[in-house]
This record gives C-alpha cells, sequence and structure tokens, in this order.
C-alpha cells in the first residue's frame, strides 16, 4: 500500500531554491472582493507571497454584502 | 475571507491604492499609497467603546446609506481586519479659520449629541477663555463655516458660550480639571500681562508642567478684556471663570506688577525665572493727527473705556462724537450712550469697511447710536480750553490700499460743522513700551511693535518672549491668544520640555466646500438668542445676548454639515482602552518589489437616477437590487424585515424590474450576467423571509441561467416558490397614493399593455466599470475597453490576461462576472501569477504554540452566536448561556455577536487560556462552512482542533422553525446539551502526513487539458497529458471548428501556440493513451494507463502523480429522430455545419451549392430531459457568430430560440449586429417545439412566434440544429468510477462547491476542468484549466500533504477477517491482510478512508471503530437527548 512507503518519496524530490520570506518577490493582488481574495488564497496556500491591496478598510467587496448566494444559497460571509 | 485575514504569506494592505508600476514581469515595482487608518491595527481590539463616544453620524456605505454610522466604524461586524478605521475628509473649514486651531466641528458635534460635559472639556483642552471667546471673538469660523452656503452659518460662537454657560450651572469647581494628566517639571516661567494672550500662554505653559507666574499691570487680570470691551458684552463674572480656571490649573497671579515700573526682565531671571513672556498689549490710543487734539473733552477711547470700566464712572458730555469704525469705537459709542450721551459715529469709509463686528454695529443703531459714515475729522472746534465742536470733512472711496480697502479721499471744500462737548478717537491703539525699547537685546519695528522670531515668537532677547498687540498692533482676541500659543510652544521647545500637551495642529488638508455634500441639508433657520430689548438698556451695563437654551443649542448643533466627517474630538482616545487610536497619522507611499499582478477590482453598480422613467430618487418605494439584497439580510438595516421606506410596512406586491442599464438601457450595452439569477434568487428569498408577500413578479427580456444549476433553480423559483415571470421592460414607473407604485409595461408574450400596481420595486442593477478603473489602469500602464472595463488581450478564448505581460485579471474588473466564474477566474489568475515567481516560494511557517492539556477532567466552554438577528431573532439567547452554563463539565458559557468575526475568535481564544477550556462547544451556523474557522482558531491557542465540537443552531432551530420560536428554543437547547455531553468525550486527533509525489497528469488533450498542463508545468511541476486519440487540440481541431468569436480568429492557432507552449514547457505528451486504473490518494495517486487502440506497443504503464486534473471534456446532444435529423440530408447540426464551413474556406456549401435560406432552431437538447436539462451555454454565441458567417454571402438567416444568452464576451454586441444585419429570430415558448416541414427534404421551419403572436414559416434549404452540451461518454462514466467523482442531476461530474470549489472535487487532488463539469466555452474552459493549475500548485508546492485523522480504525484483536468491510466501502479503504500467524484482519488504507463509518456500522463484532465518532461520544449524545425526554414525561 502506498501509504505504508513514505519514505520512497524523499530522494525524488529535486530541491528547489528557497528564498527567505523577506527576500522572496511576491505577486501584488488588487482587489479584496471574492477574485482578489480568491487568487491571494490560492497564491499563499502555494507558498507565495502575496501582497493584497485594498482601497477600503475592510476586504469582502460586494459579496459580502450579499446576504445569499445562488445556487446553493449558502451564507456569503 | 477570514483565511486570507491571517495567512501568513498574505501581508493585507487596506486603505491602500496602487499608483505606479515600473519594471518587467517578474521585477516589477509597484508604487502603494497607503491612507491612514487612524487606528493601530495591531491594537485594536474592536470591542466598540470608540463608536459608543463618537458623535458623528455619516451615511453607512455598506448599508448604502439606508442607516448612518459613526465617523469611527468597521464595515460590518466579521469585517476583516477586525480593527476600526476612521473616516475623514479632511481638515474642517471652520477649524482652519480659527486662529487657535480650535476643534469646532468637534465640540458642535458633541453638543448635537447632548454631551456637554464633553464638549466643554474639548474647548477647554485648546482655549482658556470659552467664556470670553464665546461671546467676543470675531468668529472667522462663521464665516467659513460651509452651511452658510445652504442657509446660514451655524452659529459656533453662541455654541461656545453654551458650554461655557453650561459649565457655570453644572461644573462650578472645574472638577474635570482633577482628570489631566500633568507631569509636574522644575523649571519657572513668568507670564508678563494678563490679557489674552499672557492668559493662553499662561495656560498652554501650565499644562505643559511648568510652574507660571502672571503679572499685572493692573489690580485684575483680562487686560483689555477687563477694560476695554463693556460689560454688557463680556460681564466680569464671565472673565472671571475664565482666569479662576487657570487658577485652578495652578497659575499664579501677580497683581498691581508692572514691567519697568515695578519689576524689571532681569529681575525675573535673577529670581529664577527660565524663560518670560512680555504680553502687555496695546493700551494707548494713537492721536488723530487734526487741529483742536489737545482740547479738554477730547479722550481717546481706550483710556474712556479704561477708565470706567476701572474706576466704574467717567465723565461723559452730552453730545459725543465717536471717531473710528472698529470694535473700540463702537464699545465707546455704546457705554457713552448708555450713560445717557447722545452719539454718534464718524467713519472715514462705508459701512461695508468697518472691521467693527456687523451684530455689534447693528445693536449700536438700533440702542440709538448715530452713524456718519464717509466721514473724518478737520479740526476739532474749541471754546477755551473746551472742545465745542468738530470741523467734518466728507469723503469718498478711491482706489483700493495695501490692505484691499478702498482708500478714502477727501471731497476738496465739502466741510461741514457739528456741534459737540465730546470727542473720543477711536482709530488705534499702540503698545506703551518705552521700557522694553530700553533693553538693547530687543528690537522694536517702526510702528513700536517688538520683533519676534516667526516661529517660536522669541525676542532679541534670548528666554524672551513676547506676543500679541504688543507684537501684532491692535488686533482680534483670538489673534493675541495664538501668539501667546506659539510663544508658549517657544518656550517649551526653548526649555526642551519635550511634549506639548495641546494637541498639534491638524495636518490634513482643509476641505473644500464643493466635497460637503448638502442635498439632504433642510433649510433651518439660525438659533437666535434671546436678548435684553433696547429700552432696557439705557443707564445700564447689563449683558445684551442672554445665551441658547438646551434645545436650541442641540438644534442648532445639528446643523452642522460634519465638513470634516471625524470632527476630532478625540473622545475616542479617551474611551479607547488599548490606546490603539493615531489621529494624526499621515499617509504613506510604499514601493513594493513584485513578480506580477492581478487585477480584481471589480465593479460598481449602475446609477440608475440616469433613467429617469423608473423613479429611483424620485419615490422612495423604488430601490435597487443590493438595497433590496441588504434588507434581505439578517445583519442588515432592517434585521431581515422587508419593508416598505416610506411607512416601514411589509410590502404586499413586489415588482423586480431586470436589466437596468444593461443590454442597451441607460447608455450600456452589454449584459451584466449575474442579474437575472440574483432576481431569481432575491425574489425567492423575499418569499420564504416573509410569507405576507402575496405577489412577486420579475419583469425581464430573456432569463439568463445560463450556468450549471441556474436553470433548475429557475424553474424552483417558478413552481415551488410562485414566482411570476413576465417577459418585458416597463415603459415608466408612477407613484401614486400611500407610496403605491405603477409599473406601465407591455407584456410582450401576451402582446398587451399592463399596469402592475406594487408596493414596493426593485431595479436590478446592471455593472458598470469601477469608477477608479480609469486610474489604475493608467497606473498599471493596461488598456481599457469600451466600456471602461479593463480590456483583455483574447477576448475570444482567454479572460485572465491584460494587455501587459506580468497583469492578470479576474472577475469583474474584466465585465461582469458570476461568483462561480469569477472564483475560477481567480484561481487561474493565480496560476498566471505564480509562474512568474515559481522559484520564490516562501517557507512555510512553523508556529509553535504550547498545547492545551487534555489529561485532567474535561473543562468546557460554551459559546452561543446571535449570528446578527439570525438566530437571535428567533431564540432567547440569554436562556441558552444560562442552560448551557448548567450543564455537567461546562466552566464557562456567554454569547457573542457574531461568533465568525475575528473579535470574537479573540474573546474565545483568550477564554480557552484563562479557564483552561479543553473542549470547546460553538452553538452557531453549519459546520459546513465554518467547523474550519473555528478549529483554526483553537488550534492557535494549542487547543487539539478535534476537540473542538460545533452545534447548528441556526439552519436546524431558527431557520426551520421560524413561527415557533419555543419549540425551536427547546431543540436548541437539547442540541447544546448534546453536544456538550459529546465534547465531554472528545479525544484529540492528529493530522497525518503523507509525502506528496512532485507530479501531475492531466488527463485529456482538448484545449482546456493543454491549458491545465502548460499552467501547471509554468510553475515548475513535473507534468503528464494523456490523450486517448491521436492528436492534441480536441475540438479545436480541423475540421470541428473554425473560427472563434467574437473576433473571427482562426481556432487551430490556437491550439498551434499552446502545443508549442507544451514542448517548450518540458511537458510529457502520451497520445492514443487512456487511465484505466488509479489507486492511492491525494499526493499519491498510482494510475494505470493503457493503449485503447493498440497502436503503441508494449503493455499497459505505471506512474505515480501527486495531482490529477480531469480534461476530457463533454459529447453533443445527439439529435437523432428529430427535426427530420437523419431523415432528411438538409437537416445538420451546428458542429456539422463548422465542419462544411472549415472544408469550404468559410463558405458553407450544401448540395453543390450555397444555401439560400438557413434555419436554425436553438436548444436542441438543452434545457430537456434525455439530453442537457440545463443551458449549454456556447450554443447561442455560436449560432450567432454562423448566421453572420452566412449572412455575409447573402443567405437568409432565421434563428428559432427561446432565450438569447449571448452571455460571452463580446456576444451580445455580436447579437446585436446579427439583428442589425437582418438575420431573424423568432422567440418561440418555453415548452414549445419548432417544427421541420418536409417531404424527402427538410422545405421549412414553423413556429408559433410568441411576439408576433402569430405562426411563422421560414424557408429553408438548410435546417442547423443548435445541439447542447452532454456528458461524453463511456468517458466520464469510467472517470466516475476510477475517481469515485459524484455527478450532478445533470449528469455533469460535480464539483465540491458550485460557486466557491468550481474545479475541486469531493476527491482531495483530483480536479475537473471543462466541460466535464459542466458546459462552457473556450474562454470559461480556459479559465478553469487554469484555475486547476493553481490548486494543482498548492498540493505540490509541499513536500507533505495532511490528511484527515477522523477515519475508521480496526482492533485486530476483535477482527475475525469476514472481509464485509472491504466488501461494503465506495472508496475500497478497508481491505484484508494476512498475519504472519496466517489470519486474516481488516486494515484501513488512513488515505483513503472518509471517516464516514459505515464499516464500523456494518462491522459484526464491533472492531472498527469510526474515530471522532466513537459509540461513546453518539451514546452521549444519545442519552442526554432522551434524558430530557424522561424528565418531560415524569413531568405530564
Amino acid at each position: 500500500m502506498p501509504f505504508d512507503n513514505e519514505k520512497e518519496n524523499e530522494s525524488k524530490r529535486e530541491t528547489e531554491p528557497e528564498a527567505a520570506p523577506s527576500e522572496a518577490k511576491g505577486v501584488l493582488v488588487l482587489g479584496g472582493g471574492i477574485a482578489g481574495i480568491q487568487a491571494a488564497l490560492d497564491l499563499a496556500d502555494a507558498r507565495v507571497k502575496v501582497h493584497l491591496v485594498e482601497r477600503g478598510p475592510s476586504i469582502g467587496g460586494r459579496m459580502s454584502q450579499l446576504d445569499k448566494t445562488f445556487p446553493t444559497m449558502d451564507c456569503s460571509i | 475571507m477570514m483565511d486570507v485575514g491571517r495567512h501568513p504569506n498574505v501581508e493585507l494592505l487596506t486603505l491602500s491604492e496602487l499608483v505606479g508600476l515600473r519594471g518587467e514581469p517578474g521585477d516589477f515595482v509597484a508604487t502603494v499609497r497607503r491612507r491612514p487608518r487612524y487606528v493601530d491595527l495591531d491594537a485594536c481590539t474592536a470591542c466598540t467603546d470608540c463608536v459608543q463616544v463618537c458623535p458623528v453620524e455619516y451615511p453607512d456605505e455598506y448599508e448604502l446609506g439606508a442607516v448612518q454610522r459613526r465617523a469611527i466604524y468597521r464595515a460590518y461586524a466579521q469585517a476583516v481586519p477586525s480593527c476600526f478605521a476612521i473616516t475623514k475628509r479632511g481638515k474642517a473649514p471652520c477649524r482652519n479659520a480659527c486662529p487657535i486651531d480650535q476643534a469646532a466641528q468637534g465640540y458642535v458635534a458633541l453638543i448635537a449629541e447632548g454631551e456637554f460635559k464633553e464638549a466643554l472639556a474639548l474647548i477647554r483642552k485648546q482655549n482658556p477663555l470659552p467664556g470670553v471667546c464665546g461671546r467676543v471673538c470675531h468668529h472667522p469660523c462663521e464665516e467659513a463655516c460651509v452651511r452658510g452656503e445652504v442657509d446660514a452659518a451655524v452659529s459656533i460662537r453662541a455654541l461656545k458660550r453654551f458650554a461655557a454657560d453650561w459649565e457655570v450651572a453644572n461644573e462650578p469647581d472645574y472638577s474635570y480639571v482633577d482628570e489631566y494628566e500633568i507631569e509636574r517639571k522644575d523649571e519657572r516661567a513668568a507670564v508678563i500681562g494678563a490679557g489674552p494672550a499672557g492668559l493662553t500662554c499662561a495656560h498652554d505653559l501650565a499644562l505643559a508642567g511648568y510652574e507660571v507666574h502672571v503679572f499685572e499691570a493692573l489690580p485684575f487680570a483680562g487686560g483689555m478684556l477687563r477694560v476695554g470691551i463693556p460689560t454688557y458684552r463680556l460681564p466680569r463674572d464671565v472673565l472671571a471663570r475664565d482666569v479662576g480656571f487657570l487658577e485652578k490649573l495652578g497659575v499664579q497671579f501677580h497683581y498691581d506688577a508692572e514691567l519697568g515700573k515695578t519689576f524689571t526682565l532681569d529681575d525675573l531671571f535673577e529670581d529664577g525665572y527660565r524663560a518670560a513672556f512680555v504680553g502687555v498689549g496695546a493700551h494707548e490710543s494713537l492721536k488723530l493727527g487734526c487741529a483742536g487734539e489737545e482740547l479738554e473733552g477730547v479722550v481717546g477711547a481706550v483710556e474712556f473705556l479704561r477708565e470706567f470700566n476701572q474706576e466704574g464712572k467717567v465723565s461723559v458730555g452730552k453730545k459725543v462724537a465717536v471717531i473710528g469704525g472698529g470694535n473700540a469705537a463702537v464699545d465707546a459709542a455704546r457705554t457713552a450712550r448708555r450713560l445717557g450721551a447722545d452719539v454718534t459715529i464718524f467713519y472715514r469709509r462705508t459701512r461695508n469697511e468697518m472691521p467693527a463686528d456687523e451684530l455689534e454695529v447693528e445693536e449700536a443703531l438700533r440702542e440709538g447710536v448715530g452713524l456718519e459714515l464717509l466721514t473724518a475729522p478737520d479740526e476739532i472746534l474749541g471754546k477755551g480750553s473746551r472742545v465745542v465742536g468738530m470741523r467734518v470733512q466728507r469723503m469718498e472711496l478711491g482706489e483700493p490700499d495695501e490692505s484691499g480697502r478702498r482708500r478714502p479721499v477727501a471731497i476738496e471744500g465739502d466741510t461741514f460743522d457739528v456741534e459737540l462737548d465730546m470727542v473720543i478717537p477711536a482709530i488705534s491703539q499702540a503698545p506703551a513700551i518705552d521700557h522694553l525699547d530700553a533693553d538693547e537685546a530687543i528690537c522694536l519695528t517702526k510702528w513700536r511693535t517688538v520683533e519676534v522670531d516667526e516661529k517660536t515668537g522669541m525676542t532679541g532677547r534670548p528666554g524672551v518672549f513676547a506676543g500679541g498687540d504688543v507684537v501684532t498692533g491692535p488686533g482680534m482676541v483670538t489673534e493675541a491668544m495664538a501668539q501667546g500659543r506659539r510663544a508658549a510652544r517657544g518656550i517649551i521647545d526653548y526649555l526642551n520640555g519635550g511634549e506639548y500637551a495641546v494637541p498639534e495642529p491638524s495636518s490634513l488638508p482643509v476641505v473644500e466646500s464643493e466635497d460637503v455634500p448638502k442635498d439632504d441639508a433642510v433649510p433651518t433657520p439660525r438659533a437666535k438668542m434671546f436678548e435684553l430689548p433696547p429700552e432696557k438698556r439705557e443707564g445700564n451695563f447689563d449683558e445684551v445676548e442672554l445665551g441658547l437654551t438646551e434645545e436650541q443649542a442641540v438644534a442648532e448643533a445639528k446643523r452642522c454639515l460634519s465638513c470634516g466627517i471625524c470632527a476630532e474630538c478625540l473622545e475616542c482616545v479617551a474611551a479607547c482602552k488599548p490606546e490603539a487610536i493615531r489621529h494624526f497619522d499621515t499617509e504613506k507611499t510604499e514601493e513594493i518589489p513584485v513578480g506580477a499582478v492581478i487585477v480584481a477590482t471589480g465593479f460598481d453598480e449602475f446609477d440608475p437616477r440616469v433613467m429617469r422613467n423608473y423613479g429611483y430618487g424620485v419615490y422612495d418605494n423604488v430601490m435597487t437590487s443590493l438595497e433590496f439584497e441588504r434588507m434581505l439580510s439578517a445583519s442588515g438595516p432592517t434585521q431581515g424585515q422587508i419593508v416598505r421606506p416610506t411607512d416601514r410596512k411589509p410590502p404586499k406586491r413586489i415588482v423586480y424590474i431586470q436589466c437596468v442599464g444593461a443590454r442597451g438601457e441607460g447608455g450600456q450595452h452589454f449584459c451584466s450576467r449575474f442579474c437575472c439569477m440574483n432576481a431569481v434568487k432575491d425574489a425567492m428569498l423575499a418569499k420564504i423571509h416573509d410569507p405576507s408577500v402575496e405577489s412577486m413578479t420579475i419583469l425581464y427580456t430573456d432569463l439568463r441561467a445560463f450556468g450549471k444549476g441556474f436553470e433548475q433553480f429557475v424553474e424552483r423559483s417558478r413552481e415551488v416558490d410562485e414566482i411570476h415571470y413576465v417577459r418585458g421592460r416597463p415603459a415608466k414607473i408612477v407613484g401614486g397614493d400611500g407610496g403605491t407604485l405603477t409599473v406601465y409595461a407591455e407584456d410582450t408574450l401576451a402582446g398587451t399593455q399592463i399596469q402592475l400596481e406594487a408596493d414596493l420595486v426593485v431595479l436590478s442593477v446592471a455593472a458598470r466599470p469601477n469608477e477608479t478603473t480609469r486610474d489604475l489602469a493608467e497606473a498599471l500602464g493596461i488598456e481599457l475597453d469600451p466600456y471602461g472595463f479593463i480590456r483583455k488581450r483574447n477576448p475570444d478564448c482567454f479572460y485572465l490576461e491584460t494587455t501587459r505581460d506580468g497583469i492578470y485579471l479576474c472577475g469583474s474588473a474584466g465585465g461582469p462576472q458570476v461568483i462561480p466564474d469569477c472564483v475560477a477566474q481567480a484561481s487561474g489568475a493565480a496560476a498566471l501569477a505564480a509562474k512568474h515567481v515559481a522559484l520564490q516560494r516562501v517557507p512555510d511557517e512553523v508556529v509553535k504554540v504550547e498545547p492545551v492539556d487534555t489529561s485532567g477532567e474535561p473543562r468546557v466552554g460554551v459559546f452561543i452566536c446571535h449570528c446578527g438577528a439570525n438566530i437571535a431573532g428567533l431564540l432567547d439567547i440569554q436562556n441558552l448561556v444560562d442552560h448551557a452554563s448548567q450543564l455537567e463539565g461546562v466552566v464557562c458559557a456567554s454569547d457573542e455577536l457574531f461568533a465568525c468575526s475575528d473579535s470574537s475568535q479573540r474573546v474565545i481564544q483568550d477564554a480557552i487560556l484563562e479557564h483552561k477550556l479543553n473542549r470547546l462547544v460553538v452553538a452557531a451556523c453549519t459546520p459546513r462552512t465554518h467547523e474550519p474557522v473555528f478549529r483554526k482558531a483553537c488550534e492557535a491557542v494549542g487547543l487539539n482542533a478535534y476537540l473542538f465540537e460545533m452545534v447548528n443552531i441556526r439552519d436546524q432551530c431558527s431557520w426551520v422553525h421560524v413561527g415557533e420560536p419555543e419549540a425551536a428554543l427547546a431543540r436548541a437547547r437539547d442540541q447544546i446539551a448534546m453536544a456538550a455531553a459529546r465534547a465531554r468525550r472528545l479525544e484529540p486527533l492528529h493530522m497525518i502526513d503523507v509525502p506528496v509525489e512532485p507530479a501531475a497528469l492531466v488527463v485529456g488533450g482538448g484545449v482546456a487539458g493543454l491549458q491545465a498542463a502548460l499552467e501547471i508545468a509554468h510553475q515548475g511541476f513535473k507534468t503528464i497529458i494523456v490523450e486517448k486519440t491521436d492528436k492534441l487540440g480536441g475540438r479545436l481541431n480541423k475540421p470541428s471548428l473554425t473560427k472563434l468569436y467574437p473576433t473571427g480568429r482562426d481556432a487551430e492557432k490556437l491550439i498551434g501556440e499552446k502545443m508549442a507552449g507544451l514542448e517548450e514547457a518540458g511537458v510529457e505528451i502520451m497520445l492514443d493513451t487512456e487511465v484505466t486504473r488509479a489507486d492511492g490518494f491525494v499526493g499519491n495517486f498510482d494510475v494505470e494507463l493503457a493503449d485503447p487502440s493498440g497502436k503503441r506497443k508494449g503493455t499497459a504503464t505505471e506512474m505515480r502523480a501527486g495531482a490529477i486534473v480531469l480534461a476530457v471534456g463533454a459529447g453533443l446532444y445527439d439529435p437523432a429522430g428529430e427535426y427530420g435529423y437523419g431523415e432528411y440530408a438538409n437537416v445538420i447540426t451546428s458542429l456539422e455545419l463548422e465542419q462544411n464551413f472549415a472544408a469550404n474556406a468559410g463558405r458553407a456549401v450544401f448540395d453543390w451549392k450555397h444555401p439560400e435560406n438557413v434555419a436554425f432552431i436553438q436548444c436542441v437538447g438543452s434545457k430537456c430531459e434525455g439530453g442537457n436539462p440545463g443551458c449549454s451555454r456556447y450554443c447561442c454565441p455560436t449560432t450567432i457568430k454562423q448566421a453572420m458567417m452566412l449572412r455575409e454571402h447573402g443567405a437568409n438567416v432565421t434563428v428559432f430560440y427561446k432565450d438569447i444568452r449571448t452571455i460571452s464576451d463580446g456576444a451580445e454586441e455580436m447579437y446585436r449586429a446579427a439583428r442589425g444585419n437582418g438575420v431573424l429570430f423568432v422567440k418561440i415558448a418555453e415548452y414549445d417545439r419548432a417544427e421541420v416541414i418536409g417531404d424527402k427534404a427538410a422545405a421549412a421551419v414553423e413556429a408559433y412566434d410568441v411576439l408576433l403572436k402569430s405562426r411563422v414559416r421560414a424557408p429553408a434549404d438548410l435546417v442547423v440544429l443548435s445541439t447542447g452540451m452532454v456528458p461524453r461518454e463511456p468517458d466520464t462514466t469510467i472517470l466516475q468510477s476510477i475517481f469515485k467523482i459524484p455527478r450532478g442531476e445533470d449528469k455533469f461530474l460535480m464539483e465540491r462547491h458550485p460557486e466557491l470549489g468550481p474545479v475541486e472535487t469531493t476527491t482531495d487532488g483530483v480536479f475537473i476542468v471543462g466541460c466535464l463539469q459542466a458546459p462552457k466555452d473556450i474562454a470559461d474552459s480556459l479559465s478553469q484549466a487554469s484555475a486547476a493549475a493553481a490548486k494543482v500548485a498548492r498540493l505540490l508546492a509541499r513536500d507533505t500533504v495532511k490528511l484527515e485523522p477522523a477515519i475508521a480504525e480496526v482492533n485486530e484483536e476483535l477482527c475475525r477477517g469476514c472481509g464485509q468491510c472491504a466488501e461494503i466501502c465506495r472508496f475500497n479503504a478497508p481491505g484484508l491482510v494476512q498475519l504472519e500467524s496466517g489470519v486474516y484482519v481488516a486494515r484501513v488504507n488512513k488515505a483513503v478512508c472518509k471517516g464516514c463509518g459505515t464499516c464500523a456500522v456494518w462491522c459484526p463484532t464491533g472492531a472498527i471503530m469510526a474515530r471522532h465518532f466513537t459509540d461513546l461520544q453518539v451514546h452521549a449524545m444519545l442519552e442526554t437527548a432522551l434524558q430530557r425526554e424522561k424528565v418531560d414525561d415524569a413531568q405530564a
């Protein structure tokens, strides 16, 4: 079972150059609405530094003003 | 949203804007302007104490102005960051005009709120003489007041006086001074002269902690205030109170101490004073300079007033002339008048030029003082030594002098004589400073005033400062005070005293009048003080103006327009316990090096005021869709109640109007895409929220339910929620009695004019480009499209690239989008941007926290969430809290307004630490969306995530039992008790780390697959793409597609570009290959690849991949047997037509000739059973493109359609062009079908045209069926079973979440893109494909992946190896293994197990346990629930 062979993988991965967090160049995301947030999260979770620039005092954009979204009728927050 | 706020790799720059970008992809430098928040992000705990004290109201933007917020605010309770912010428009003009920088708007705002003590304290902080200034200040603030442009300036001076009067009555002992924190200093300072300059200097020095001594030549304080201003204007007790305030501050006064006579400056320094301020004023009247001035009966105004004010009496003539036009002249005149004289003021210019306060002149005239304008004394006439008259020279106005006033010029020969017995010259005053002249270091000017340093007020002699009239010559009270203040600052600097106690003047730019909204200001008269009537003034010196009443003051203060928004009253500073307020923060500009930029700036709403016939802004009961949405929200301005703005009553009839500002309306031609579904959703919600809504009508043009599941959503709204749809646009909306509205429209399906009566009309407003888009585009160096949205480089196939390399686009900034497309585009843009910085990934931050001790007795904390009004609106929260606190093991129970908000999370975390909680229960909304939020909060303080239990008392109690609060409460109590019982038995579990194979497999070589492979490879990951045919490109290969709409670009070229890219990126391509089997799990899939055709040599190969992207596309509906397809040769599908175009260089050839009459039938196999139940999305634009191509060569084209859904970029415009080009469109009813008429071959298409109301027959030598998309088989079925991905009602593979997870599936590590998920066009497929690349990168960017530990576990001692668990599991998690002893036992593959528990239930020996849902835990819940029933039974 693959799960039991955890050690196998280790040698395969090429070492990638990792910059220190302060020096690493990131991505500038303009706008803190649903699109900006999603882009920022995908980048950040892939270990890319993100600068999320929002004009207002808080993020959330238009979607945060919606009561629910279709078609799931989930709470938008 | 919460995640992004807390992510270690995300730097959140709020209140910021990009202003410039230089460099190139991979190496940009962005210039970002950061506006101040005025609240420290790290210090603010979002406790709302500041909001309670803020006196300024401002329309709440988040609620679209439906309610007011305060100047210090947070957009909404769950805002990220949760830190408050202060809105400032700039420095209020009143404050700017004030010589002493008094924050006038601040105390006005406080008075408006009835906060009189706070208003007084604020005034006192900056102004030692409010009683004085409230009466005699020349109030430049009122001249600057913007309210003056509406009706009349706010009576700021009177309000200040009100505060001072209030102090007399309520704070006689200045008790608030006891709260001042003054740091005492050892140094002593001397202030010479107790006039306004000296008193202000003394005040500021005393506040800074110095020992201050005031030396005054007269026997009392006040200077000119005391001896120059008559008591009917400034009563003595008022002045005494202001002086008393200084005494309370510790200032010591020494009277009858005259500089140069009783002491010298040298004496002071010898006595140990470290600095001295000279503010001795200007107390000598200037001479007139005409003959007769030496006569008896000529007395200077200053001397006249001083004698009277000091001695209480003065000799006055019967007939008195006062010469001059300033306040001193008017004061002298009114004083003489009160003493019984007949008084006339002679002034050499006109009334306009008089420097005296206008009101004072008015009062003087009312009291009987005469006024001779344009006159000047030529000679004072005497008899013996006494005055008997005056020769007066008449004047006229000539050229302006250097002061800007027109210079008076004598009219030659025009004089007259008046009889008089007293002349009071009041033309100006000069300082008496002979003693200073003697001091060599101190320089005097040519006007015999003291010369001082512009900035510090220091004279030529170090340590000696001066200010007031002695420096400026005679001036206004506040001007003198400003001089005293300047010197105080100078002295503090001189003595190295450090911090200055009086707030610094605001550095903000002054607010421009045009920036202050005035439309809502209802003209209201300015408050007028009660006055002593003129007949009661003669013979006494009682105060004339009697002040404002409380009611008057509050009403007057409410007239303020709050120009600066924040009034800088600094109340928040006092209220903020963590000291987070930073009023003096300034704007900063920052440069950030970045590799790429993503533009996601969204859209603005169209302003429906433009369309006057809809009555928005005219009738209050006409609102926009977003305003309606806010009303539906439980946290909105009406707490979710639907009410009409006019009478706050629930509306019975609601009409919703579509396409407001879209598709040709209001000057915008594009379709906004999201409005149709938003309206349907709102209509359904309205019906659910309020059963009293009797009718809900949607007026529409086409219903564009184009997305996955949208069509079914509309269906539900029609059938279940009884939403009424009318096709038509209103001509106008007219208001009637009682707020009722009439909508005049044409029902285009019925062909009738209709009038809909409505209580409320909602306008579904379109999107328009964000107001900042133009500036942003300029800063970024990118282009805009003709509408002003951001231009896409390739609108025919790709939405994510702007016109500049390295700058990407997602969401509505490039044109309106629905949420699922926005989300896919955002992830796609992330993938594109990441490739520029792929080699600069940052290491994961390892945060070590002390784990919470879980060894002892369970200590449970319970938090009940209000969810705004969602829960608290129905359930008695306090009851739940009390109930929870009684439960076994619960050590703390509390409630939160929004438990998910940042601030509440902190409260919960603090509680965990404070109460040593080792179990946590939150009763709130659904764990589906919010469990991860709370789990993260637990982990951050060391509480294992699996010791958290969530109860859904919103969906399961308050929402479903809306009419039964008591039953809902009982249920919530039970659920909370059950949760607490379970929580006590929860055990910590730990995530399982498994390694990740850093390679990705893409299945399917169509355009979506190519794009996914390309973008994954671009990020530096090993990528393999497999395609079952022998060629990459899928449907974009000839002869499938020829041209891309709307550009008409060659489709094959696009494939060519992508393939070249693949090669360059090193993607391994395997043709003639299919996936036949896959084992394993996220990070470690073992995939078997086989060659279905047998063309390739060798047997099946195996590979291991960390992530898999499925992109096998969709099939097309087969219309065999319908519409004569298969029967008539001239009935073909749109794909066949496309192939025909390809084969004939873009011009269709059929039966050896070019077809002359072509009929298209839309929705063949779409919106129907047996085909795709939803909309196939691509077909409308495709048909229009093909129709245009045919029309170009002269064919007659008729399109039979149900709704035209041209939602792709440029498609709406193409549709308009097609109509303009003579393509005929026939609308048929939703459930109708067009009929193909023919014999041997199709000859015509016939259908009932619902618009023309008649049957239409279109001759056709070619009929084209626009076939919808259906899942591609058997591929979809095979992949479904290999990867265990569920299918939706529409039979397409199901994504994880329709809005937020459009490319993820329930199988971790497997993604679906393109038409496999749902029908879509090329551009949307490519967005999804790019999105999948971003998701793959999230996985492959790490060595390991964390797996869920809440899974099944086998107790091998109990297992008898029957294998039933392996049979029952649909994920193949358990399997039998043979132990060394030879017996078989079941083992669970931890990575595959979903923890569903089916095997645990099935296991005959009880050997399998589902972790986190153990028998113990579940039994505890059941017992708790049953126990309550027992109690109930017993009670019954």
